[in-house]
């Protein structure tokens, strides 16, 4: 197996297979982010081929100074980021409210929820709350660089996560529900 | 092993951390078609297939309708000769007939105010007679001519002086009584007529009529008459040119792509030909275009430095060891993941090659014009701004432009419309609204999916007409 800077240097020599082992290293895991992002299946592949093309067109631009994947993943969010921002004009401002803490939950059904359950919850969100849970909880982005990234202000990027904190405990409370039946 | 999740956030983080699924087979074949087949990218070339060869048919339009016009110029010259030289010969060779002659622009008028291009022999008889041509052959051999017996003239009271041109009087020569028959001698009088053989003879012959009641003054005085029904008034006329220079502001819109609307500043220097009201204009012009964008950098906040101490060696030459510490700069970063949005503004120059086709009406101070066609743009500068320097301390992981490059060539159609304001006889000055449709995009990202912008525009535009 090449390591990281070996697959980078063939793939811009444009070697014969560097670039399929390049895609199949990276595309498993990518295709996880893309299909939180997504609303369905067809949105994910859409992004995950848009973000693989800027990859290879930009490959020459990585700097070798973070981890290969690191940057992989970040331009696979950001082709994410705007497919959403094509698709989505504008958020609403929504009231701030407080982040659900899980209460009276038995850690044990919390366990038994899969991951492809947790996808299923997450693509039920409003493409806003998902935007934002996404980047937020999962990537890590702060509401002040969301706002900058999505065009929204600070606010809503923290009114849109309680709003999708709330919908995904109110669905979790109901798979759980399910469980204990 | 349960594990303890304070709230929905861990519980997310945690199942999502290694999540992996295998993406379907298809994708990777259109990932390698794109990457592979070279799409629509070509940064590097300066003009592409579709410039040069948009450029090659803006030549050979041009070139066409030059020959066409070029053809055109002769040919008028050639039968205008020939139908000259023609009436010469029937004349010598039918004395007693003579034809009456008229001019391209003006019904009436006398070849001896119009000695150009005729024979010696011609100004030889210019006290002599009138001639007129104001039928074909065909009609001079169906009685339907304007053409008339020497004899009938002479009947006349027609004089001509030396000194002045015309001296028409009141008995005119019988027009349609001509007494010509097939054997007059001009079968071989084929002089093309000047005139549309829609024209009905009645009007003609009024204003024959109405001529030939003037006196020599008045008609000398008169100005040039209207055209004939079907001709236009300036048929035969050589076109002329016009030489402008324009400003024209343009706002684009991006239908499906709002952020991407912006404004176009173009300066054009044009040239336009004008013949019996048509006009093609072409010419060559820069356009100045910009766009908003901003960067999108992930980076690793810089926290500061430390030295830090890989070695020591002692130095014991003095029988003391004095220790010597090696070190280097080590600089610290935030090992949390940070992403700035850095806006940014590239400027474009385009080189613009329109070749329009339209109709104008010019009067004498004003006039108003149509016209549309092909546009050629072809990307010959482009100043990409950087991001936000500042951010150069941090240890940059990734730099995302948002937004797009753009093509190097373009086409667009264009329609504009406008009026012309004469400010003296060669200047004017014009205003004129232009819309222009963009073939495709302007560029180059495949996800771009506002495929065809337009732009609204107003130009303004200061013209010399020769």
């Amino acid at each position: 197996m090449y390591s990281e800077e070996d697959l980078i240097k063939r793939c811009l020599n444009s070697e014969a297979r560097a670039h399929e082992d390049f895609y199949k290293r990276f595309a498993p895991k990518m295709y996880g982010v893309c299909l939180r992002f997504a609303k369905n299946q067809m949105e994910a592949d859409d992004i995950l081929q848009e973000g693989f093309i800027k990859v290879f067109s930009n490959l020459k631009t990585f700097r070798n100074e973070g981890s290969l994947e690191g940057w992989v993943r970040r331009t696979v969010v950001n082709t994410a980021i705007n497919l959403y921002k094509k698709n989505v004009k504008y958020l609403k401002d929504t009231g701030l409210e407080q982040a659900e803490i899980i209460q009276n939950m038995e850690q044990g059904s919390l366990d038994r929820i899969s991951v492809e359950e947790l996808l299923n919850l997450i693509r039920e969100l409003p493409a806003g709350y998902r935007m934002v849970f996404n980047l937020n909880i999962i990537e890590g982005y702060t509401h002040k660089e969301i706002s900058e990234l999505l065009a929204i202000s600070e606010n809503t990027s923290k009114s849109q996560l309680s709003r999708a904190r709330q919908a995904l405990q109110r669905k979790i409370s109901e798979l759980n529900t399910d469980y204990s039946k | 092993m349960n594990r303890k999740y304070s709230n929905i956030d861990d519980l997310f983080r945690d199942k999502f951390k290694d999540f992996e699924f295998n993406p379907p087979d298809h994708i990777w074949e259109n990932v390698r078609q794109k990457i592979t087949g070279g799409g629509n990218n070509n940064p590097g070339k300066p003009f592409t297939k579709g410039g040069i060869a948009g450029i090659s048919v803006i030549i050979i339009l041009i070139g066409l309708f030059s020959l066409y016009q070029f053809r055109n110029d002769a040919n008028h010259y050639q039968t205008k000769g020939l139908a000259d030289s023609q009436v010469m010969a029937y004349n010598s060779n039918s004395p007693e007939l003579v034809a009456l002659e008229s001019s391209e622009s003006n019904m009436i008028s006398l070849d001896q105010s119009d000695t150009k291009g005729k024979s010696k022999k011609q100004e030889v008889s210019k006290n002599q007679v009138s001639r007129f041509i104001i039928s074909t052959e065909k009609e001079v051999a169906t009685g339907n001519s304007l053409v008339v017996p020497q004899e009938n003239l002479e009947k006349s009271d027609v004089e001509f002086d030396e000194k002045s041109e015309v001296i028409p009087v009141s008995n005119r020569p019988v027009i349609g009584d001509t007494g010509l028959t097939e054997n007059s001698g001009f079968e071989n009088s084929v002089g093309p007529s000047q005139i549309n053989e829609s024209t009905s003879e009645e009007s003609v012959l009024e204003k024959f009529e109405g001529n030939a009641k003037q006196t020599p003054e008045e008609l000398m005085t008169e100005p040039v008459p209207e055209a004939l029904p079907g001709v236009h008034d300036d048929y035969g006329k050589p076109g002329s040119w016009l030489l402008g220079l324009s400003f024209t502001p343009e706002l684009v819109n991006y239908p499906s792509e709002n952020r991407l609307n912006t404004r176009n500043y173009s300066l054009d220097l044009y040239t336009a030909y004008r013949f019996s009201g048509y006009l093609i204009q072409t010419g060559i012009g820069a356009m100045w275009s910009s766009d908003n964008g901003k960067y999108k950098i992930d980076y690793n906040q810089y926290l500061g430095s430390y030295e830090d101490v890989y070695n020591i060696t002692f130095d014991t030459t003095g029988g003391e060891a004095i220790p010597t510490y090696h070190s280097e700069t080590i600089q610290v970063y935030d090992t949390l993941d940070h992403v700035a949005v850095s806006p940014t503004k590239n400027k474009y120059t385009y080189l613009n090659i329109p070749v329009l086709f339209g109709y104008s009406n010019e009067g004498r101070h004003f006039g108003w014009f149509i016209k549309a066609g092909p546009s050629l743009s072809l990307l010959i500068n482009q100043n990409i701004a950087n991001y936000n320097q500042s951010l150069n301390q941090n240890k940059i992981i990734n730099v995302e432009n948002e937004v797009p490059a753009r093509i190097k060539t373009n086409w667009q159609l264009i329609m504009s419309g406008g009026i012309s304001l004469g400010l003296s006889e060669k200047l004017s000055i014009s205003l004129e609204p232009i819309f222009r449709y963009y073939i495709k995009s302007n560029y180059e990202q495949n996800n771009i999916n506002s495929k065809n912008p337009y732009s609204v525009g107003l130009r303004a535009g200061l013209q010399v007409n020769f």
